[in-house]
C-alpha cells in the first residue's frame, strides 16, 4: 500500500501536466478544425462562382486556425515546465502538476469555443468578399473580434504557467 | 492630420475645344466633376454625347467578352497584382490609342464570336453523340434494324424490355405462352456486369397490348429506341464513332486556332479595355456638364494646391475658357483627399479602409501611424523575423517598380518589421531563442547585453508596458476629441465629456500606481484627482435631462462607463500575448529541431534543419497575419471609437487610370 502511494506521489504530478497539455491541444485544435470546416463550406461555395477568390478565401478561413496553434503552444510550455521534454527527468510534485494542468484550461476552453464562432464569422466574411472583394480589409477584421478572447486566454495560460514555481 | 483643402469651381468651355481640354484635365488628374441635376438646354448635343457613351460601353462589353473567352487559353496573364509589382508594359497615351484600334478590334471580336460558336457547336455535338452511343451500346448485339422498334411496319411492331435477370426465364416462358407462334422473342447476350436481361419481342400490332401487360408482371421496363435511327445498332454505333472523331478533331482544331493567337488577343483586349476605360471616364465627366448651343458648363472639386497647374492649362485656351471659383452650396461637402507626410503616408489606405474622414474633420493618419508601427513591432516581436521580412521587401521594392496601394502596403510592412527588429533586440528574441538553443550560434550571445525585457520569464513587466501603450493611446484619443470640441466652440462638451474622463482616468491610474509604490506621489492626492474627475462626470453627464432626478441619475450612471474604458485598456494586453506567442512558437520550433538533431545520429541535423526552416516560415506567416490584424483592430475599435468620424466622400478625380498597362508620365 505504501508503495502505491509513493508511486502516485512520484508520478501523478506528471500525469496531471499531461492531462492539461492534452486538453489544450485537443480542445483548441478541435475547435480550430471545426471553425475552419465551417469557413471551408462558405469558401467552396463562393469558389463555384469564381475560383479566383481562392486567395482571399484562404486568408479568411485560416483565421480560426490560430487557436489550435495557441493550444499547441501552451501544451509545449506546460510540458517543458514539467521537464517532460528532452532528456532531464520529471521534476513536479502533485500540486505543481495540478496547477500546471489547470493553467492549460483557459486556452483549452476558450480556444475551442472562440474558434468555432470565429469560423462562423469567417464564413460570413467570405460571403462578403464574394460580392465585394474590395472589402477584404474589413472582412479580415471582423472574425478577429472573436479571436480576441482566445488571445486573452492564451495570455492567462502563459502567465499562470510562468507564475508556477517549479 | 491633414485633409487637403478643396475648391469648388465652375468652368465654361467652348465646345470646339471641350474634348481637347478635358483630355488635358484628365492627364492632370485632379478634378472631380459634379453631375448637374438640371436638364441641358441643348438636348440634341447631350443626346449625341450619351450615344457616344453607349457606344463606348458596347465596345467595353465586347472587350469583356473577348478577354473572358480568351483568358483560359492565354499563357501569359497579367493582372492587377502584376501591374502593381511593375510587371506590365508601358505606353504613352498616344501609343495606347493606336493599339486600341476600334475597327480591327471589332473584326477580332467577330472572329472570336465565330470561334466561340464553332467551339460550342463541336462540344454540344460531341456530347449528343456520346449520349446516343451510351443509349445504343446495350443494343449492340441486336441483329435487327432499330426502326422495327421505333416505328415498326404496317403489321408488325417490336418492343425492347429490360427484365431483372432473376425473372428472365419466367418472362420468356410467359411471353411465349401468350404469343405462341405469332411472335419472335430474342434475348440479347447478357454482359458480365448486367443485372438485367434485354429481350426483343416482335409481334403483330394487335397483340402489342397483351405483350406489355404480360411484361408488367415481371417488373420489365420498356426500352425506348431513339427515333430516326434505321440501321442496326452496330452499324449506327460505327457511324456515331466516326461522327464523334469528327467533332473532337473540330474541337481540337478550334482550340489550337484560339491558343495560337491567345497571348496577342489577350494583350489587345487589355490595351482596348484600358484605353476605352479612359475614354469612358472622360465622356462621363463631359455628360455631367450642362450644354448650351456653343458652351459646355461644368462644376468640379479641385485641391487648392493644384489650382496653379489647372490655371496653366486653362490659360492656354484663354479666349475659349472661363474658370470661376464658387462657394459650396448648402449641405454640400467636398470630397476628402488625405495629404500626409513622411512615414504617415503608407497608413492612409488603412484609414480609408475604415472609412473616409469627414471633410473639415480630423485625419487620424499621423497619430495612427506611430502606434500602428509600434504595435505591429511588439506583436510580431522577433528580431530575426523582422530583419528577414524587412530585407526581403526592401529587395522587392528596389528590384520592381511597385506602385499604388501595394507600394504603401510594402512600406507599412517594412517600417513595422524594423520595429519588430528593434523590439526583438530589446527582448533578445532572434528566430525565437535560437541563439541560446543552438550551441553553434554561441558567438551571437553578446547580443543579450541589449536585452532590457524578458516577456517569457517576466510577463508582468511587459503587460505593464502594453497597458501603458494602451493608456497613452486612449488618452490621445480623448485629447483629440477635446481639441475638436474646443475648435467647434463646444466648451462644455470638451470640459465635461473629455476633460472629466481624462481627469477621472488619470486619477484612477495614478492612485493605483502610487499605492503600489510605482509613483512617488501621495496616494491621497491621486485619489483626490480621481474624485474630482468623478464629480465632474456626475455633475455634467446628465445635463441633457430635464428633471433634477434625471440629471443626478444619468450623472451617477455615467461612471459605469469606466468598465468600457477598462475593457479597452485590457484589450491592449494582446500586445503582450501576441508577442509572447511569436516568441514561444519560435522557441518550440527550435526545441523540436534540437530534439531531432540530437536524437537521430548522422541525418538528424538535416531533418533538424528542415524543421527549423519550414517551422519558422510557418511561424512568420501566421504571426505576420496576426500582428497586422490585431494592431489594426486596436486602432479601429479601441482608438477610433474615442473621436473618429468617417462620413467623408472619397476623392476620385477624373484621371488616366488603367488596369493593365502603365502610362508614361
Amino acid at each position: 500500500m505504501e508503495n502505491i502511494i509513493e508511486t502516485m506521489a512520484e508520478q501523478l504530478g506528471a500525469a496531471l501536466v499531461i492531462l492539461g497539455a492534452a486538453l489544450s491541444v485537443g480542445f483548441a485544435g478541435s475547435g480550430s478544425a471545426w471553425g475552419i470546416g465551417i469557413a471551408n463550406e462558405a469558401a467552396a461555395g463562393i469558389m463555384t462562382e469564381d475560383p479566383k477568390k481562392f486567395g482571399y478565401a484562404l486568408v479568411l478561413l485560416a483565421l480560426p486556425g490560430t487557436q489550435g496553434i495557441y493550444g499547441l503552444l501552451v501544451a509545449f510550455i506546460a510540458m517543458s515546465k514539467a521537464g517532460l521534454l528532452g532528456a532531464g527527468g520529471v521534476t513536479v510534485t502533485i500540486w505543481q502538476g495540478l496547477a500546471i494542468g489547470c493553467a492549460c484550461l483557459p486556452i483549452a476552453i476558450a480556444g475551442f469555443y472562440t474558434a468555432i464562432w470565429q469560423g462562423k464569422s469567417s464564413a460570413a466574411s467570405i460571403l462578403l468578399i464574394s460580392k465585394r472583394p474590395d472589402q477584404i480589409g474589413k472582412a479580415v477584421i471582423l472574425p478577429a473580434m472573436c479571436e480576441t478572447y482566445a488571445v486573452f486566454a492564451l495570455l492567462m495560460s502563459i502567465m499562470m504557467l510562468t507564475g508556477i514555481k517549479v | 492630420m491633414a485633409i487637403a483643402e478643396m475648391q469648388k469651381a465652375r468652368i465654361a468651355i467652348h465646345k470646339s475645344i471641350s474634348d481637347e481640354l478635358l483630355k488635358e484635365i484628365q492627364r492632370l488628374g485632379c478634378c472631380q466633376f459634379i453631375a448637374q441635376t438640371s436638364d441641358s438646354a441643348n438636348e440634341r448635343d447631350a443626346a449625341a454625347m450619351r450615344s457616344r457613351l453607349r457606344h463606348i460601353d458596347d465596345l467595353l462589353g465586347e472587350v469583356r467578352f473577348a478577354s473572358r473567352f480568351i483568358e483560359p487559353y492565354a499563357a501569359k496573364k497579367t493582372g492587377g497584382i502584376a501591374k502593381a509589382l511593375g510587371d506590365c508594359e508601358e505606353f504613352s497615351l498616344e501609343q495606347l490609342s493606336e493599339l486600341a484600334a476600334e475597327e480591327s478590334f471589332m473584326a477580332l471580336a467577330a472572329k472570336l464570336r465565330d470561334l466561340e460558336k464553332r467551339l460550342s457547336d463541336a462540344k454540344s455535338g460531341s456530347s449528343r453523340v456520346a449520349g446516343l452511343r451510351a443509349a445504343l451500346q446495350p443494343l449492340a448485339g441486336l441483329p435487327y434494324s432499330l426502326d422495327f422498334y421505333s416505328k415498326g411496319t404496317d403489321r408488325l411492331q417490336g418492343s425492347l424490355f429490360s427484365v431483372p435477370a432473376v425473372h428472365a426465364e419466367e418472362f420468356r416462358r410467359a411471353q411465349s405462352g401468350v404469343l405462341g407462334d405469332m411472335a419472335e422473342i430474342y434475348s440479347l447476350p447478357l454482359g458480365e456486369k448486367d443485372s438485367s436481361q434485354l429481350f426483343s419481342v416482335i409481334c403483330p400490332r394487335e397483340m402489342g397490348e397483351a405483350v406489355s401487360g404480360e411484361a408488367m408482371k415481371f417488373q420489365a421496363a420498356k426500352v425506348d429506341v431513339p427515333p430516326n435511327i434505321c440501321r442496326t445498332a452496330r452499324e449506327e454505333l460505327g457511324k456515331l464513332s466516326a461522327e464523334s472523331t469528327e467533332y473532337s478533331s473540330e474541337e481540337a482544331s478550334v482550340i489550337e486556332e484560339i491558343t495560337e493567337s491567345a497571348d496577342d488577343v489577350y494583350r489587345t483586349c487589355q490595351y482596348c479595355g484600358d484605353y476605352w476605360g479612359i475614354e469612358k471616364a472622360r465622356i462621363e465627366s463631359l455628360i455631367s456638364g450642362e450644354q448650351t448651343e456653343r458652351i459646355l458648363v461644368m462644376t468640379f472639386w479641385i485641391p487648392k494646391s493644384k489650382l496653379n497647374e489647372f490655371d496653366n492649362i486653362a490659360s492656354r485656351y484663354s479666349d475659349l475658357v472661363e474658370v470661376v471659383p464658387e462657394e459650396p452650396g448648402e449641405g454640400e461637402t467636398p470630397p476628402t483627399l488625405l495629404r500626409n507626410k513622411g512615414m504617415s503616408v503608407p497608413v492612409e489606405p488603412l484609414i480609408e479602409m475604415y472609412g473616409t474622414p469627414t471633410y473639415g474633420g480630423i485625419d487620424p493618419t499621423a497619430i495612427v501611424a506611430p502606434f500602428f508601427y509600434a504595435f505591429f513591432g511588439i506583436c510580431f516581436g522577433d528580431a530575426g523575423y523582422g530583419l528577414l521580412i524587412a530585407a526581403l521587401l526592401t529587395a522587392v521594392l528596389m528590384k520592381k517598380k511597385v506602385t499604388g496601394t501595394l507600394r504603401k502596403f510594402f512600406h507599412i510592412l517594412i517600417i513595422g518589421n524594423v520595429c519588430a527588429l528593434a523590439f526583438g533586440v530589446l527582448t533578445f528574441s532572434w528566430f525565437g531563442d535560437s541563439i541560446t538553443a543552438f550551441s553553434f550560434l554561441g558567438f551571437l550571445k553578446p547580443l543579450q547585453k541589449l536585452q532590457i525585457l524578458d516577456p517569457m520569464n517576466d510577463p508582468t513587466t511587459m503587460l505593464f508596458v502594453s497597458l501603458a501603450f494602451g493608456f497613452i493611446q486612449i488618452m490621445a484619443g480623448l485629447f483629440i476629441a477635446l481639441r475638436e470640441n474646443l475648435k467647434k466652440g463646444d466648451k462644455m462638451a470638451a470640459f465635461a465629456d473629455q476633460g472629466g474622463w481624462i481627469v477621472f482616468l488619470c486619477g484612477l491610474v495614478l492612485s493605483g500606481l502610487s499605492s503600489s509604490g510605482a509613483v512617488p506621489l501621495p496616494t491621497g492626492l491621486c485619489t483626490a484627482i480621481a474624485v474630482v474627475g468623478a464629480l465632474i462626470l456626475i455633475f455634467t453627464q446628465g445635463r441633457s435631462k430635464e428633471s433634477f432626478a434625471g440629471k443626478a441619475f444619468s450623472g451617477v450612471i455615467s461612471l459605469y462607463n469606466v468598465t468600457s474604458y477598462l475593457g479597452d485598456l485590457l484589450s491592449y494586453s494582446r500586445l503582450l500575448a501576441l508577442g509572447l506567442g511569436s516568441a514561444a512558437v519560435g522557441m518550440v520550433i527550435n526545441m523540436l529541431a534540437n530534439l531531432v538533431s540530437d536524437g537521430l545520429p548522422t541525418i538528424g541535423w538535416i531533418i533538424g534543419l528542415l524543421i527549423f526552416l519550414v517551422g519558422h516560415v510557418f511561424s512568420i506567416a501566421v504571426n505576420l497575419l496576426g500582428a497586422f490584424v490585431h494592431s489594426l483592430r486596436l486602432q479601429y475599435v479601441e482608438f477610433f471609437s474615442k473621436f473618429y468620424e468617417a462620413s467623408g466622400e472619397e476623392y476620385s478625380p477624373l484621371s488616366l487610370s488603367t488596369q493593365y498597362v502603365r502610362l508614361k508620365e
